[in-house]
């Protein structure tokens, strides 16, 4: 089924004819399997009985919701009850959660069939999804990464010509990247909007689930589906979204963050921007100190948080476990451990582990967390004068694979420099495709203030 | 300014409270990487003043609690469903030992 | 030789009394449960499932605090204490590091002020079971359903100064908190006690049951410090556990290679900021503590201080006693009852309360009849013994088919010229100055009647017809 209308469209017809929901779903299970067999590798794990058991139960079922129908790639970040949930990595291999995170079960409550687990950097420790076991390929060029650490999101949403959109998950870009790298439109909304019930750590205080989608409404559709009231997360906001489109005045490039990207990304950056120029007016700011500090304010606190959730992690009650007999607890764990994480998840760990030491811990760790504040006050007096404030997503277009296997840990993160100062600071932004260069996508985002969703709705509308 | 060498030592002393034995190959790896991010990523917060209250989430919440009220539990079976079959004994998990 | 120096504090882990877990729903209601029965995604720490806080364990906090004299911090927070254990289910705890619930009180032993640093709220781990013991065994065995139990953890400052110290005020705690009902019945107060003579290196003897145990353990580890100071050898500073079998401590293990525990607030839970209001709601809510009840005690029922403290000792007997004066029992002979026969019954056969079944109306019944002057305290002992651990005959009945309670039919006049006729020599004693004869003589009538007759009587007409 080729993909013509929005999501909203389709949701109206199935719910009159659910043959469409059949036809689009026997479409899009060829397009997952054919993903598998050339190994384009978007997709971590598919179960076609899992599937086709809940399209059955649809079939019969009185709920006629807001995404009836329509088939959802999750990241494997999620839990999905009965389904292999590894958030990208070795360690958690055999994990099956007795539980749906909260954005699965909203979305099936609406009607929407989960489809499968898509790939990614293991527990969202990256930025081009090369940290894992199976390597997402961009589907403009085959020979570069579809960004991370939600590249297979992106990747499969990039490549299906049916009906589809995706959850993905974001600590500091990587829904942005990805969605970026392979041309679809992604938003990460305000950190504590959605749930994270039932999102498997990376840093808690950074980790959001998001959407990606092929336009502007249908990724909209979707946050208005998985945003809202949850007791179970003690951290949400528990406020619903709904998209509308709302007035705006005046918006922002940040001017030293574009002078960070390449000169084909400005270029095209700029050009679109001149679109922008119509509807409303464009101005310039600067952020100067979270261009200087986000990045270490970031990695600082994410591997903080994460080196004590992937704590958990050592062979007993799920995942990988081995034979305990004869072994002490610290021989035990310390096996699971060196065998089953990745080069970058010890990194990280160490990284954390370090930062928050007696010793480290004010220098380090306490000393990020006030930057932090800081960091949001930069913005947020922007966000006094300006609506929204523009960017590129990332500044460059998708790297090639031999180009980043010949980077640093350090120079993989510094890429992450256009992201990581709206997902620090937990404000919704929107990336959109704004042109191509040497034939590859070029991102455009917009970060707005806490809670102004909307702003990033009117503002894709007007750039879509 | 945090005097600090990042050496094979540290990486080592840091790794083991992490539960992670790292190989002498690691560790050579490791070590220049890690140094690279900790002094110059790291670091770079020594250049600046942070008096602000510090922010452990991106938006201030307090007084989310629940009402003392028990809520169904797993069934053992379900509470074991994950562990590999070998490492259930008569309901209980099994573990390394602690001596 | 000089005195010992001896500084002594204790870190003291209760169980509140909630009825679901500190951070998830399970019930925790576990006596005799299946292992891994009582268990939910939270607490057996799998990937993906968040904590939410139990707003009945902040209130009990708070209470705590409130009685122990604590400032109640209006903003707190929760840490992650990291560390990898078997028992643990997401190897790190979840507790309060930099901001506790309560901190900076004082508990009074007498006219001494025990300082407590603070008070705070975490959670328990898993229960490990070691097949073939722990030192043999060759794995271990983990049950969940205790882990994530709401722990309230008292620390107080290093002023005691002796193991009877020790032991005082961990059995003043336990009374102060039964009295305010915050302790999950069946549960056992477990305490870390710190040692160090002489300023020296201080140390631990970990998880010690009861304060009997804590006097013991604590004995033994300063006569263990005092010999290695005499030998010429410097104590270290580690861990140790106590065998309640043989009284001794071990080595678990050194302090110095202890874990860095790299505490972080805990990015899963937001603050809790009291307000002024809710915190007062609290204090005037709050039950009457020992001291106030023991002097209320004085005051409305006229007891004597002694007495009044010792009923209020304990929980369960000043709540007995309170019982009585509710039917309008006689304070001082209820008080006398309670704690000269009752609490001494106790002490003798290493009994508390809970452990035996006391009927108010039986007390009751039996104070009626010593008001009545119808029984001798001879007899009311007896009576009590056997009520308490022999028979468990209710008193009025027992005293009554004994025949034990005064007969106002006897001619006390006639058995009192009968003994001293039949005792000529005694008579002389006493007329020769020897007065402890009346006594003797009194004790001859009391047991021939088998104390159906008054003392008070037999001995004021002894004397009169002794002096007469």
């Amino acid at each position: 089924m080729v993909y013509e209308e929005t999501l909203n469209y389709f949701v109206k017809e199935a719910k009159k004819d659910f043959s469409l929901v059949e036809k689009n779903l026997e479409s899009i299970i060829g397009e997952v399997k054919e993903n598998i067999k050339n190994g384009l590798n978007h997709i971590e794990f598919f179960d076609e009985e899992f599937v086709l058991a809940q399209l059955k139960e649809l079939k019969t079922s009185e709920k006629k919701g807001k995404l009836y129908g329509v088939p959802i790639t999750v990241k494997d970040t999620a839990c999905v009850k009965g389904l292999e949930s590894k958030s990208g990595s070795q360690i958690l291999k055999g994990y099956v959660p007795l539980f749906d995170a909260t954005v699965i079960a909203k979305a099936k409550e609406e009607g929407a069939i989960i489809l499968a687990k898509t790939t990614q950097d293991e527990f969202g420790f990256g930025t081009f999804s090369t940290n894992t076991q199976k390597i997402p390929l961009n589907p403009f060029d085959n020979a570069r990464s579809c960004g991370g650490s939600s590249g297979g999101c992106a990747g499969f949403t990039a490549s299906t010509k049916n009906y589809h959109v995706s959850i993905g998950e974001s600590t500091g870009g990587s829904i942005a990247a990805p969605s970026a790298y392979c041309g679809v439109v992604s938003v990460t909304p305000t950190y504590g909007l959605v749930s994270r019930n039932g999102l498997i750590d990376y840093a808690n205080s950074l980790d959001k689930f998001g959407v990606l989608g092929r336009n502007v409404d249908d990724a909209f559709s979707l946050l208005e589906v998985i945003a809202g009231n949850d007791e179970a997360d003690s951290t949400n906001l528990g406020i619903e979204y709904v998209a509308e489109e709302v007035p705006l005045k005046k918006v922002a490039i940040a001017k030293d963050i574009l002078e960070k990207c390449d000169e084909e990304v400005k270029k095209i950056f700029l050009a679109k921007i001149e679109q922008l120029k119509k509807y409303v007016k464009v101005e310039e700011v600067t952020l100067p100190l979270n261009l200087e500090y986000a990045l270490s304010a970031y990695y600082i606190i994410a591997t903080s948080e994460a080196s004590t959730n992937l704590a958990k992690l050592c062979g007993l009650r799920y995942g990988v476990q081995g034979d305990v007999e004869g072994k002490h607890f610290d021989e035990y764990f310390s096996e699971i451990r060196n065998a089953n994480f990745s080069e970058e998840a010890k990194r990280r760990i160490i990284l954390g582990t370090f930062a928050r030491m007696s010793g480290y811990r004010d220098a380090y760790y306490l000393k990020a967390l006030k930057v932090r504040t800081k960091l949001i006050n930069e913005f947020k007096n922007a966000f006094k004068e300006y609506d929204a404030i523009l960017f590129p997503t990332m500044p460059t277009i998708a790297p090639r694979f031999d180009e980043i296997k010949n980077m640093t840990p350090m120079q993989n993160y510094a890429m992450d420099l256009c992201t990581v100062p709206a997902n620090l600071a937990g404000f919704p932004h929107l990336s959109i495709n704004a042109g191509f260069s040497e034939g590859l996508p070029v991102g455009l985002m917009v970060v707005a203030n806490h809670l102004q969703e909307n702003k990033l709705y009117s503002l894709g509308k007007v750039l879509e | 300014m945090v005097e600090i060498k990042i050496d094979e030592e540290l990486v080592k002393k840091v790794a083991i409270n992490a539960r992670l034995i790292l190989t002498d190959e690691e560790l050579k790896k490791f070590t220049p990487q890690l140094a690279e991010v900790i002094l110059e990523s790291f670091n770079k917060l020594d250049s600046i003043n942070a008096n602000e209250e510090p922010s452990f989430q991106p938006i201030e919440q307090k007084n989310k609690l629940r009402e003392d009220i028990v809520k169904e539990s797993l069934t053992q079976e379900e509470a074991l469903q994950n562990v590999k079959e070998d490492l259930r004994e008569n309901g209980y998990i099994k573990g390394p030992k602690v001596m | 030789m000089s005195e010992t120096s001896v500084m002594i504090g204790l870190e003291i882990h209760t169980y509140l009394d909630t009825k679901s877990k500190l951070f998830c729903g399970c019930s925790t209601n576990i006596i005799n449960a299946q292992p891994n029965s009582h268990c939910c995604n939270v607490c057996l720490g799998h990937p993906g499932s968040k904590p939410v806080l139990n707003a009945k364990a902040v209130e009990h906090a708070i209470k705590v605090g409130l009685a122990l004299n604590c400032k109640i911090n209006k903003d707190f927070f929760f840490s992650r204490k990291t560390y990898f254990y078997p028992d643990m289910s997401a190897n790190y705890q979840i507790t309060q590091y930099e901001v506790p619930v309560a901190e900076k009180g004082f508990v009074m032993l007498g006219e001494k002020k025990i300082g407590i640093t603070r008070a705070h709220l975490e959670i328990d781990p898993a229960a490990l079971v070691h097949p073939n013991g722990m030192g043999t065994s060759n794995y271990s065995l983990i049950d969940y359903n205790r882990s994530g139990f709401p722990l309230l953890e008292i620390v107080t400052d290093p002023d005691m100064t002796s193991p009877s110290e020790a032991r005082d005020f961990l059995k003043n705690l336990e009374n102060i908190l039964s009295y305010l009902q915050v302790l999950m019945p069946g549960s056992v107060l477990k305490a870390d006690c710190n040692v160090s003579i002489n300023g020296g290196k201080r140390v631990e003897i970990k998880n010690i049951s009861g304060f009997a145990a804590a006097e013991k353990a604590l004995t033994y580890e300063i006569s263990r410090q005092k010999k290695e100071a005499e030998l010429g050898n410097s104590v270290e500073q580690q861990t140790r556990a106590f065998n309640a079998e043989t009284g001794k401590t071990l080595p678990l293990r050194k302090k110095e290679t202890e874990e860095d525990y790299g505490y972080i607030f805990d990015p899963d839970l937001v603050k809790v900021s009291l307000e002024d209001e809710q915190i007062e709601k609290i204090k005037s809510e709050m039950p009457e503590l020992p001291k106030q009840k023991q002097q209320r005690f004085v005051s409305e029922y006229g007891l004597a201080d002694y007495d009044a403290q010792v009923l209020c000792s304990e929980f369960a007997i000043g709540k007995l006693f309170e019982n009585l004066m509710q039917k309008k029992a006689d304070p001082k002979l209820s008080a006398q009852l309670l704690t000269r026969e009752l609490l001494s019954i106790l002490n003798h056969d290493s009994l508390s309360l809970n452990e035996v079944e006391v009927s108010i109306d039986a007390l009751f019944d039996l104070i009626l009849i010593m008001q009545e002057g119808k029984v001798n305290d001879r007899n009311v002992k007896q009576a009590m013994i056997n009520y308490i651990s022999g028979d468990k005959q209710v008193p009025k009945t027992y005293l009554e088919e004994n025949d034990l309670l005064v007969d106002d039919s006897i001619d006390v006049d006639k058995i009192i010229i009968e003994t001293l006729e039949g005792n000529e020599e005694a008579v002389a004693d006493y007329q020769g100055g020897n007065v402890k004869v009346l006594n003797f003589l009194a004790g001859l009538i009391m047991r021939e009647t088998k104390g159906a007759v008054r003392i008070d009587e037999v001995l004021e007409k002894l004397k009169e017809k002794l002096s007469g």
